[in-house]
């Protein structure tokens, strides 16, 4: 009874809780569909194929195994075929289950019945009404040890199954099951007590259909999932290769292979793995990500050759396989016209040689490539682009992030920038502002700080400490208030003790013509001077509030 | 200037008085945008004002976005602190409204310094130096504001100029010649984007043009300029500098003020992130930056802006003289009038309403009856009533109510007057209110008074399924520049307030819900620690401290404006020159800026149109009572039943009363009250008017119940100080139950005027609202009552009581109006409880109990009520006598049980009678009463999904050609779709067929999903087919609980079986006990543990409990009442409040009738449901609709 927001207030261990996206799963039941093939020759997936699409029902996978008696037996070795069925069907399981996949596998006569059986004989029996939120989910994980063993529906008591089978098990639609359900038809028996024809007149003809196929009087058959081009390479040799130059050869010329598949189906490669399985030592696997999707041989090659030298072939290697894990679509592309005639012969197409075309499209793809090589050689640090983030505060409104790396969402990085205001900001920003003194020179009132706003440009006998050298100010303009984002820190209260740190920028010019971006940090404390704590020295009093200040130059204009 | 210097003038404390007055050079602040420019200003209206007065500041501008929504609040601040109130709004406007007329797409208006402004948009700040000008702006916010959707305001600049001055464009009706002669326009400045774009320079220099053609206009227009540290900004200073020397507009100071202190700046971040909907983190540019956006003082601004070219250093005088222009307008100035269309031509108001009111008086107290005219008593009061209505000319008033009520008594809709209003005779004479004045002590003046010059609140109750009428009704006849419904602010609460601000601070959503829902309740300071350590948090954190300091600032924060439930405001002359009119969310419905304490302050009249589901279902209960003695030919002779001739003081009705047997009776019908009643055990109608007041959150904190009934009981003796306060408290045995009772006593006792007792009852009622004058008020009433030689304990006494009721107390005139409808109610449900129960299901929802609960207290009263069914239902309940309806089923009863499983009428009559029996007022009343007793036939309302026009077209059916043979034969006359068709089998509308839900629902399922819309159509039914039920399947059976949750799930009652009963079985060998026997001694005593079951009918925690919840479960014998104590509800929070039938397990009370389970320990039935139900969602269909608190 743990749904939604009570499991939340029950649970010890709060779940994890994904947005639903059957797009997504459906993709991933997809693959584990084609990586189902080493189980038998025809997998399907009863998902894809249905009329509806609800997303209500859990899907599942469908193998063919018609004619594969001999190839179960060879495989299992033993003469009865329902214990080998019995067996693959354990088999397949205890493999999904090592993909971390809890799966329940049922060999029945017809797809309706193995897969109603699937899903919903767990809850059909009597010690299971209990936990009957279950049978909506996947098969409960405390089916008993009976069904556990019981994988295989022998022909002689498919019809007794089927009846004892609730009428979700029929694989319909969400209202023709409430409707049933409204009628009160529970299980499958209460459907075969009624006429067929009466039925389907009723609940559509869905129902006469599914009830049919499931006792095998129609047929219904897998069609197998549709297989995604897979670009994989195995080279075997006959004799295990210790010879590096050997290896080198025979990994380029999987590389060419490759690369030709590619250009045919008009793809690059992203993520390139390459298996080295070797005599005496578990097989080990390289992976490349690149930044852009390639499929020029001479940019993989130079990328894998120099992770090649960390391969340690052992007493020989037996087996490489190399496999483009991503793949992304990248056109050809047509050469400029007026340089054609220097390019090869053979057409006025390049693909991904772009050794000769000096465009905006080369230089993106040699730098891309560029990086890939840093990168390949230091790791994903290494090579760094200025992302820009907005923000008030002018040294965080850009940082370094990893080339690869997504541009991070704001609420402006949709939004047209280009008509807004551009502030002044100096040519060199130091990332650390850099602290200052400031003092007055024969202004005895002022005591150490600047008081009174807008007040710097006409001060002509202030000084500013910077470096450890006195630099007069004969100009200045300002302030320009900038507000530090006190959401950020965790030692101070808005409201209860602090109020946002407020910088008080000016534009300097010094004598002898450096100008400087210089601020001041101003913290305005509570009101009430009991709550702002001892006095500091630099702290004083404006009548409303607590002032603090630090001053900082920030940056210089060349 | 020296900093030290500056710093003195900004410690200034409050300035002198000479200061303010002779300040017209003095800076003022006046872009000033307050919260009511929603998500937005970061501080309240008065708190803006109250700084501006701590700066020194001789007045204070308020300029909301398009808006005048917070100008009332500001102005009651400025006058509470001498400064003067610069009304103004600042304006968004279009240069060509067809750039943006395309309003979907139309974008924010701009609202910070970095964004850009839409290209073609331009804000201006408009101020009002005079009356005529006020007039204008609010009816060019009303156009701007009417033209588009809710919330929004869309304005061409053409809009601006025709409304900113004297010229042909002004063009209002009733505007006097002297008027026209004190008009100065709208002072108007303008604005700059942050980039001072070419689009902004020509509309500049056009609006200067255009301004400097009308005469004397020329200085009304400036451009404002700020020196508040936004990015650029001495650029754009020396920018606007050359173009006001250019264009000759002066330049004017602002700061674009958004708080009036800076420690709302993070809030003002918050609200920012809220409105653009993201969190601090992404806001970005999104947020204001660091500006320095709040008021300034003279001298801080005249330093700010020393330095500048001279063009702007002027701008600093330029805003005070601005502001002194505007001292020519003041809000209160605004003179309202009532319309006069209710006056007949060639009549003063007066004497048309004297002429109604004695035409009324002599209908209220026929001669008949009263063979001496009217009353002395009566007449000298109309006679002092209208005198004082003469003296405050509020005739009009009073006969516009009269023309309200007038209309709905035409239409034959029921109304009555509730409130204050119930005071005065003339009310009761004009039909506006109900209750005899005699009948009870009414205070005239705490409905009008002489000193308030307020005008008087007459709120008056409509049947609430034909209110809307009497709406639309007003908007025609006052048009709707005329007429419009007050506004309702909605304000940030705590659940709301965490919840925003935890998003904006990136809190996950699910953690908000939790942290939300931990917090029942809003404590000021930010909840209780317990309770948010008990949801899983650490309130020490400093992240959850923040959430909650700064969700507590922003509780109170105005969201939006929505419409007040019924508050009409309606005027002589055009109402959107007093105040902007705007559209409300709803359809046709138009509302004023300003909600009832607005209206208040300004003095406006405002008519409560209210909605009462009880008038309705008294209305309904009389048609039925009616109809059905004409049908049937009982009672031809008696004469038909009216609202005002139902039988006063039946003996009857008390006796039911005194049981507590109260369900569906009005407003007495709630668990306390039912608990009461036993208790109070009423007699007569005063003893209603008691029973209505006391249970209230003011008598009850004010300790005034128990003192009560111990009285009554005799128990304790009664003393009076003197004759006097004798007087004002004899009737309620020296307890003050009404607030008429605790003015009267601070006039007998402490020597207050009328009107001064009625001014402290107000500041009673809004003691919490900042600004109020309450402690004065003790003062006064504890002195007045020492010298008047009361010791000064009874003096705080009496203040304590008086305070007690701060609003939550009723005046008596109110409880007596609602006591009228309790008491016919009552009767109704007396005498003719089919009717009543009939017409309370056509009402719904209203009330506390749903329509299973309301069946089956019909039920238990010896009603018969049958299931819907198509041949004999309508839309609505219907009363069936069994002679003249031949009923097959009564016959069939036995056989339709064996063909289907179905329960026939039989079964249901014979439970019936057996209830009705166990009942105390079944046995001797429905003996007589049983021969003549209509049974209720449900409505096809009740079935949950069907359209009125589908159940429309069956009765017509049938009406047309009988009962249908077949649903196929229906399905074809009817032209009702197989879905509706459906529905009704779903419910088991079939009976009258022969067809249980199984089968019907069979045999709707094989009418085609389309009709085949063939010539023949007509033809067909003309002759319908007829075909037997040939489908002779074996359908599966349906178990008993089963049925009854289908039954639930259909029409959200089941005449069958109670849920329970079917749980019986496995809750008697757990030895949990029925809900009727917890009365019978016999099988508990007082005081022993026992543990009883049932579905959860609602829960309750009254903030005068203190934490204590009150539940009420319901099994199939009855309702049993749950008090769970705060400690123990903390413990078994979730089952509480979440298990739809739980299993209550505590010490048994009975004390005075009432029976009480006083809970220790709290089980979910929840998975017992689902077991019995296999997982059908029984549970689900039965949760219906608990009434919690929330």
């Amino acid at each position: 009874m743990l749904l939604g927001e009570d499991a939340f207030l029950h649970g010890e261990h709060a779940p994890i809780v994904a947005d639903f996206n059957p797009a997504g799963d459906a993709r991933r039941l997809l693959r584990l569909a084609e990586w189902c093939g080493r189980f038998a020759p025809i997998v399907g997936t009863c998902h894809a194929r249905e009329e509806w699409e609800d997303g209500t029902e859990p899907p599942g996978l469908l193998f063919d195994l018609h004619g594969c008696e001999d190839l179960l037996e060879h495989r299992y070795g033993e003469g009865d075929l329902h214990r080998n069925e019995q067996r693959f069907a354990l088999d397949v399981e205890a493999s999904l289950d090592r993909l971390g996949l809890t799966a329940f596998a049922v060999v029945a006569d017809t797809v309706g019945l193995a897969w109603g059986v699937a899903w919903h004989r767990a809850a059909s029996q009597p010690s299971e009404i209990g936990s009957h939120e279950g049978r909506d989910q996947a098969p409960p994980a405390e089916v008993s040890d009976a069904l556990r063993t019981d994988r295989v529906v022998r022909p002689s008591e498919a019809h007794a199954t089927f009846e004892d089978l609730p009428i979700e098990a029929l694989r319909l639609d969400e209202e023709t099951r409430t409707g049933l359900r409204q009628l009160h038809f529970e299980k499958v028996a209460d459907l075969l007590a009624v006429d067929r024809a009466e039925l389907g007149l009723r609940f559509g003809s869905l129902v006469p259909r599914r009830i049919a196929q499931a006792l095998g009087e129609i047929g219904e058959t897998v069609v197998p999932v549709r297989a995604v081009p897979i670009f994989e390479i195995d080279r075997e040799f006959a004799t295990p290769v210790q010879a590096r130059e050997g290896l080198e050869l025979a990994v380029g010329a999987m590389l060419e292979e490759l690369c030709d598949r590619l250009r045919r189906e008009e793809q690059g490669v992203e993520r390139l793995r390459l298996v080295v399985d070797r005599l005496d030592l578990p097989p080990v696997s390289l992976v490349l990500s690149l930044s852009r999707a390639s499929r020029r041989i001479g940019h993989l090659w130079s990328l894998l050759s120099q992770r090649m030298e960390e391969i340690d072939p052992g007493l020989g290697v037996e087996r490489l396989s190399l496999r483009a894990l991503r793949v992304r679509t990248l056109p050809h592309r047509q050469r400029s016209l007026t340089r054609s005639g220097q390019g090869r012969h053979d057409g006025s197409m390049v693909d991904g040689d772009h050794a000769d075309t000096p465009d905006a499209f080369a230089d993106e793809a040699a730098a891309a490539e560029l990086a890939d090589s840093i990168i390949a050689r230091w790791g994903e640090q290494a090579v760094r682009r200025p992302g820009p983030i907005e923000a008030h505060v002018p040294e965080t409104g850009d940082r370094l992030v990893p080339i690869r790396s997504k541009p991070e969402r704001t609420a402006t990085s949709d939004r047209d920038m280009s008509r807004w205001p551009r502030s002044l900001r100096p040519t060199l920003l130091r990332h650390r502002p850099d602290p200052i003194r400031i003092e007055w020179i024969g202004r005895a009132d002022h005591g150490e700080h600047l008081t009174v706003d807008h007040e710097l440009d006409t001060a002509g006998e202030l000084v500013v400490w910077w470096r450890g050298r006195a630099r007069r100010v004969v100009a200045a303009e300002g302030p320009e208030r900038i507000a530090e984002p006190w959401w950020r820190r965790d030692d101070r209260m808005p409201g209860e003790r602090e109020l946002p740190q407020i910088r008080e920028y000016w534009t300097c010019r010094f004598e002898g013509g450096l100008w400087a971006w210089v601020f001041r940090e101003v913290c305005i404390e509570g009101r009430d001077g009991a709550e702002s704590g001892p006095e500091t020295k630099g702290s004083h009093d404006r009548g409303r509030s607590r002032v603090q200040s630090r001053w900082f130059l920030h940056g210089l204009w060349a | 200037m020296t900093g030290k210097t500056l710093r003195t003038d900004e410690m200034s404390a409050p300035p002198s008085p000479s200061h303010r007055t002779d300040g017209a050079g003095s800076f003022v602040d006046l872009e000033v945008t307050s919260n009511f420019t929603f998500l937005t200003g970061a501080s309240h209206p008065h708190e803006l004002v109250e700084r501006a007065a701590g700066l020194g500041a001789p007045a204070v501008a308020i300029t909301d976005r398009a808006t005048l929504a917070g100008v009332v609040r500001a102005h009651q601040a400025a006058q509470r602190m001498g400064i003067h109130l610069v009304v103004g709004a600042r304006l968004g406007v279009w240069l060509d409204l067809a750039c943006a007329i395309d309003e979907p797409t139309l974008p924010e208006p701009r609202l910070h310094p970095h964004a850009p402004a839409p290209p073609g948009f331009l804000e201006v700040l408009v101020h009002v130096p005079d009356l005529p000008a006020y007039a204008r702006l609010s009816r060019l916010i009303t156009l701007g504001r009417r033209r588009a959707s809710k919330g929004r305001c869309l304005l061409s600049l053409h809009d601006l100029l025709a409304h900113a001055g004297p010229g042909p464009a002004d063009t209002s009706p009733g505007r006097s010649p002297e008027d026209a002669a004190s008009d100065d326009g709208l002072m108007l400045t303008l604005v700059p984007p942050p980039v001072l774009d070419e689009a902004f320079l020509e509309a500049a220099r056009g609006i200067a043009a255009s301004a400097g053609l009308r005469e004397g206009a020329a200085d009304r227009l400036s451009i404002a300029v700020r020196r508040i540290g936004d990015p650029d900004e001495s650029i754009r200073v020396e920018q606007l500098a050359t173009l006001s020397e250019h264009l000759g507009v002066p330049l004017v100071a602002t700061n674009d003020v958004h708080w009036h202190d800076d420690r709302r700046r993070p809030l003002q971040d918050v609200l920012t992130a809220i409105r653009h909907r993201t969190t601090l983190d992404r806001a970005g540019l999104d947020l204001l930056g660091g500006g320095d956006r709040r008021l300034q003082s003279d001298a801080a601004m005249r330093a700010r802006f020393r330095t500048l070219p001279a063009a702007a250093r002027e701008a600093v005088d330029r805003a005070g003289s601005i502001a002194a222009r505007c001292r020519g307008f003041r809000l209160d100035q605004l003179r309202y009038e009532y319309p006069h269309e209710v006056v007949p031509e060639g009549r003063s108001p007066d004497e048309h309403l004297r002429r109604l009111v004695e035409q009324g008086a002599r209908e209220r107290y026929p001669p008949g009856i009263h063979p001496d005219g009217v009353p002395i008593r009566v007449r000298e009061r109309i006679e002092h009533e209208l005198a004082l209505v003469r003296e405050l000319d509020y005739a009009r008033y009073f006969l516009t109510v009269h023309d309200i009520v007038r209309f709905a008594r035409d239409r034959g809709i029921l109304c009555q007057g509730r409130g204050a209003a119930a005071n005065s005779v003339i009310c009761f004479c004009l039909g506006v209110t109900a209750v005899d004045p005699d009948r009870i002590e009414t205070l005239f003046e705490r409905f009008v008074s002489r000193e308030r010059d307020e005008p008087p609140d007459i709120d008056v109750d409509f049947e609430h399924q034909r209110r809307e009428e009497v709406i639309q009704y007003l908007y025609r006849r006052y048009g709707r520049e005329r007429a419009a419904l007050a506004a309702e602010v909605i304000c940030y609460r705590g659940r709301s307030s965490v919840r925003e601000v935890g998003k904006v601070l990136g809190f996950a959503p699910e953690t908000l819900d939790r942290l939300a829902s931990g917090l029942d309740r809003w404590e000021a300071g930010g909840g209780d620690p317990e309770r948010i350590r008990e949801a899983g948090f650490d309130p020490a954190t400093p992240a959850l401290r923040r959430v909650l300091a700064l969700a507590n600032e922003l509780v109170g924060f105005p969201r939006h404006l929505s419409q007040h439930v019924g508050g009409f405001v309606i005027s002589e002359r055009p109402l959107c020159e007093i105040v902007p009119i705007e559209n409300a969310a709803m359809a046709d419905r138009t509302v004023i800026e300003w909600d009832k304490d607005d209206l208040d302050a300004m003095g406006m009249l405002k008519v409560d149109i209210l909605a009462l589901g009880m008038l309705s279902a008294i209305r309904r209960t009389i048609e039925l009572v009616n109809d059905s003695a004409g049908t049937d030919g009982r009672d031809g002779d008696s004469p038909p039943l009216r609202y005002h001739t139902i039988p006063a003081e039946d003996p009857a009705v008390y006796d039911m009363l005194c049981t507590g047997d109260s369900v569906g009776v009005f407003q007495v019908e709630s668990r306390a009250q039912m608990n009461m009643l036993p208790r109070l055990r009423p007699r007569c109608f005063y003893d209603l008017v008691i029973e209505v007041a006391i249970v209230r959150p003011g008598p009850i904190q004010g300790d005034m119940v128990h003192p009560y009934l111990r009285r009554r009981r005799g128990e304790e003796s009664l003393e009076y100080p003197d004759q006097e306060i004798r007087r004002v408290l004899e009737r309620t045995l020296g307890v003050p139950l009404f607030q008429e009772q605790a003015m009267a006593l601070a006039v007998v006792a402490a020597g207050f005027s009328p009107g001064e007792a009625d001014r402290l009852r107000r500041a009673l009622a809004a003691w919490k609202r900042p600004g109020n004058s309450i402690d004065e008020f003790r003062r006064r009433l504890i002195e007045g009552m020492r010298s008047r030689g009361y010791d000064h304990a009874f003096a705080e006494q009496v203040f304590e009581r008086i305070r007690g009721f701060s609003g939550y107390g009723f005046p008596e005139s109110h409880a007596a109006s609602f006591a009228l409808l309790v008491y016919v109610s009552a009767w109704l449900k007396r005498r003719h409880p089919a009717a009543f129960t009939a017409a309370l299901l056509d009402s719904q929802p209203m009330g506390f109990y749903a329509p299973a609960q309301l069946v089956r207290d019909a039920r238990d009263h010896g009603v018969r009520v049958r299931r819907v069914d198509v041949a004999r239902s309508g839309w609505s309940s219907r009363l069936e006598h069994d002679r003249s309806i031949a009923d097959p089923w009564m016959r069939e009863g036995a056989s339709a049980d064996a063909r289907g499983g179905a329960v026939g009428m039989a079964e249901i009559d014979a439970a019936t009678a057996e209830r009705s029996h166990s009942h105390p007022i079944g046995d001797a009343a429905s003996t007589s009463l049983r021969v003549d007793r209509p049974a209720l036939r449900l409505g096809m309302q009740m079935v949950r999904g069907l359209s009125e026009e589908d159940a429309l077209a069956i009765v017509d059916t049938v009406e047309r050609h009988g009962p249908p043979v077949s649903i196929e034969s229906l399905w074809s006359q009817s032209g009702v779709g197989a879905a509706a068709l459906r529905r009704l089998a779903a419910a088991e509308a079939f009976g009258s067929l022969g067809l249980d839900r199984s089968r019907s629902l069979w045999e709707v399922r094989a009418l085609p999903k389309r009709r085949a819309a063939s010539l023949w159509t007509a033809l067909d039914k003309a002759e319908p087919p007829v075909r037997p039920h040939t489908s002779n399947v074996r359908l599966p059976k349906v178990p008993r609980l089963r049925r009854v949750a289908l039954d639930y799930g259909t029409t959200g009652l089941s005449l069958r079986d109670h849920p329970m009963a079917c749980m019986r079985p496995l809750l008697e060998p757990r030895g949990i006990l029925a809900a009727a026997a917890l009365g019978d001694d016999a099988v508990a005593a007082d005081g022993e543990i026992v543990a009883v079951a049932g579905l959860v009918l609602c829960r309750q925690r009254p903030s005068t409990a203190k934490g204590t919840v009150f539940m009420t479960l319901e099994d199939e014998t009855g309702i049993a009442n749950l008090i769970v104590r705060g400690k123990v509800w903390a413990r078994h929070r979730r089952i509480g409040r979440h298990a739809t039938a739980l299993c209550a397990r505590g010490r048994l009370q009975r004390r005075e009738g009432v029976v009480q389970l006083l809970v220790r320990s709290l089980e979910d039935l929840g998975a017992d449901l689902a077991r019995l139900d296999r997982g059908e969602g029984a549970s689900r269909s039965l949760a219906g609709r608990s009434r919690d608190f929330r």
